[in-house]
């Protein structure tokens, strides 16, 4: 997965993958990240290719999408905050 | 064969109202007894009381309710393992809406864990079956809730569609499937898979009562932020349509490659032209890269969302499973054994594919990029609903397949959702009718997509359309013929 090591991936996503699961997934997500990669770029867009070294120190960091606003209020408890649990991904959520 | 299995509640409700309890009753029964071979639900509810009141558009009549909504002491479980013994201690919107209108929930209904999937393969409690014919999909990931309505095991039934989640089952088990605008039913108490895609969506006998399941649902809820102020009004059936104009999607249904499903469709558009509606052809470019736009942006969510799930505060831990020690170890390790053993390989997929396109160095050129082509293909179909007044497509480019057929190509499972992503990825308006039988004799459907908010519209051109191509008067599922 351009170079990606899936050891790492399961790692930062809090799963561990057997040997035969990670034999299984890791041609699948290749695959299917090759299919993603096809995207085409909007004008104004910049692009980064992976490995960018102006990236490099932050490698590992995954920053999450959400809104806290919306996922809080869509929580399965009604008590909210109660179920926010650590997350086993690195705290970088940029909103 | 009992006549609660095909009359719709509409029907019902003109025709016999008195009967509508003893017909759930009598209905939840038979669920208990073939549930084992559908698998339609993971959970029957007890047997209902009658309700106090005779009030309320829904009094009476039996829903099936897809297993990521909320409802008070249900196993809201997802069909996930990671949720294993979890009980909701609130209802959802949806559900509190539903009880006031006099509806009876029936049990919670299979899906694919946590709403990813298009096949209802990717369960816990195992894939639920066709009522068409066993041995096939009842599409995904509301599977259990589409089957429950076509095998008469529910009046309809409550799913979600992130991706086409509803509109796939009811192509696949032909019967009808609403998608509502995105905000127009709130998603409070529904289990998040992609909160910007998800919608609670309606699975029904007829777009009648589809749009009767909708005018209790429909309008804002002070707990979903996202929630729209605009309640759905049931059009009346007495005034005509007027001369309407639908878009073909070319670019999308050139490719068609199964011949039934081709001819099906120019038979749909040959009639919908007998009805004095106008077919012209539309481009909308972007589509063509929806999937991919769709499978970056829900699997980075659905990554983020179920971070959540470690074990730790609900569901099961590894000390149920015999795989970790008390608690006190290492945070780490007991995060990713609980996840590990909780969560099915789909889950896991789009999990490690979600952390892939948000990580540094790639989140620009997958997460940035697919939300970038996400706006271009929104404005691309709000400009061309702008000149025409809803799009026509297939709900799928084939129909239903065998169990186990695409388990090892998720690629191929994916490309199910060709159809339907547009619409997700827009928030739009989408209604799946059955249309006829391919040539194996299973459903085959079709697609309206209307523009922001025009559910009224969906509903009035379904209701021509369904009664124009007359599907329920001509076909059952063969489910029907058990009693």
């Amino acid at each position: 997965m351009d170079g990606m090591d899936i050891d790492k991936l399961a790692r930062l996503a809090g799963l561990h993958l057997e040997e035969t699961e990670r034999r299984r997934l890791a041609p699948q997500l290749e695959e299917i990240t090759r299919f993603c990669s096809g995207l085409p770029a909007t004008p104004g867009q910049t692009s980064v290719d992976p490995g960018d070294a102006a990236h490099a120190e932050n490698e590992g960091q995954v920053v999450r999408p959400l809104d806290r606003r919306i996922v809080r209020e869509n929580l399965p408890h009604p008590d909210g905050d109660l179920i926010i649990a650590p997350s086993p991904l690195p705290e970088t959520d940029a909103s | 064969m009992t006549w609660w299995r095909s009359m719709t509640m509409t029907e019902v409700s003109r025709t016999r109202p008195a009967e509508a309890v003893p017909a759930t009753l009598a209905m939840a029964g038979a669920a208990a007894g073939e549930n084992p071979d559908l698998n339609a639900y993971t959970w029957l509810a007890p047997p209902p009381e009658p309700p106090a009141g005779s009030g309320g558009p829904l009094a009476g009549f039996g829903a099936a309710i897809k297993a990521n909504i909320c409802g008070l002491g249900w196993p809201t479980d997802c069909a996930s393992g990671i949720l294993h013994g979890y009980r909701s201690p609130f209802d959802s919107t949806v559900v509190e809406r539903l009880k006031a209108a006099g509806g009876i929930c029936l049990g919670l209904a299979n899906m694919d864990e946590f709403g990813m999937g298009s096949s209802c393969e990717y369960s816990s409690y195992g894939p639920v079956q066709n009522p068409w014919r066993q041995g096939f999909t009842a599409g995904g990931s509301s599977g259990g809730a589409a089957a429950a309505v076509a095998a008469g095991l529910a009046w309809f039934a409550l799913g979600s569609d992130t991706g086409g989640s509803v509109r796939l089952p009811a192509h696949c088990c032909g019967v009808v499937g609403l998608k509502p605008t995105y905000g127009r039913v709130s998603r409070y108490g529904l289990v998040p898979f992609a909160s910007s895609l998800d919608v609670i969506g309606i699975l029904a006998r007829s777009v009648a009562d589809a749009a009767l399941v909708l005018s209790v649902l429909a309008g804002a809820d002070p707990r979903d932020a996202t929630s729209l102020e605009a309640p759905f009004v049931i059009p009346d059936p007495d005034v005509p349509l007027p001369g309407l104009t639908l878009g073909v999607p070319r670019n999308l249904t050139a490719g068609l490659q199964a011949a039934d499903v081709r001819e099906d469709f120019a038979r749909v558009l040959a009639v919908a032209g007998d009805l004095g509606l106008q077919v012209v052809d539309v481009e909308l470019p972007a589509a063509d890269d929806a999937v991919q736009t769709y499978l970056v942006l829900a699997s980075a969510e659905a990554a983020s969302n179920l971070a959540r799930y470690d074990g730790s505060l609900y569901g099961i831990g590894p000390r149920e499973h015999g795989t970790g020690g008390p608690r006190s170890t290492a945070y780490g390790r007991y995060v990713a054994a609980a996840r590990t053993v909780g969560l099915g390989p789909e889950v896991k997929r789009r999990i490690l594919l979600g952390t892939h396109v948000l990580e540094a160095g790639y989140r620009q050129r997958f997460y940035e990029r697919a939300r970038a082509r996400r706006k271009v293909l929104t404005d691309q179909m709000n400009a061309v609903l702008s000149r025409i007044d809803a799009l026509i497509l297939p709900t799928a480019s084939t129909g239903t397949f065998a169990l186990g057929s695409r388990l090892d190509d998720p690629l191929a499972m994916y490309r199910t959702d060709c159809f339907t992503t547009p619409a997700s990825l827009a928030g739009l308006p989408a209604l799946t009718i059955p249309t006829g039988l391919d040539e194996r004799g299973l459903p085959l459907s079709v697609q309206l997509v209307g523009p922001h908010l025009g559910e009224e519209l969906l509903v009035r051109l379904g209701r021509t359309l369904e009664q124009a191509l007359a599907f329920r008067s001509r076909k059952e599922a063969p489910w029907h013929r058990r009693s």
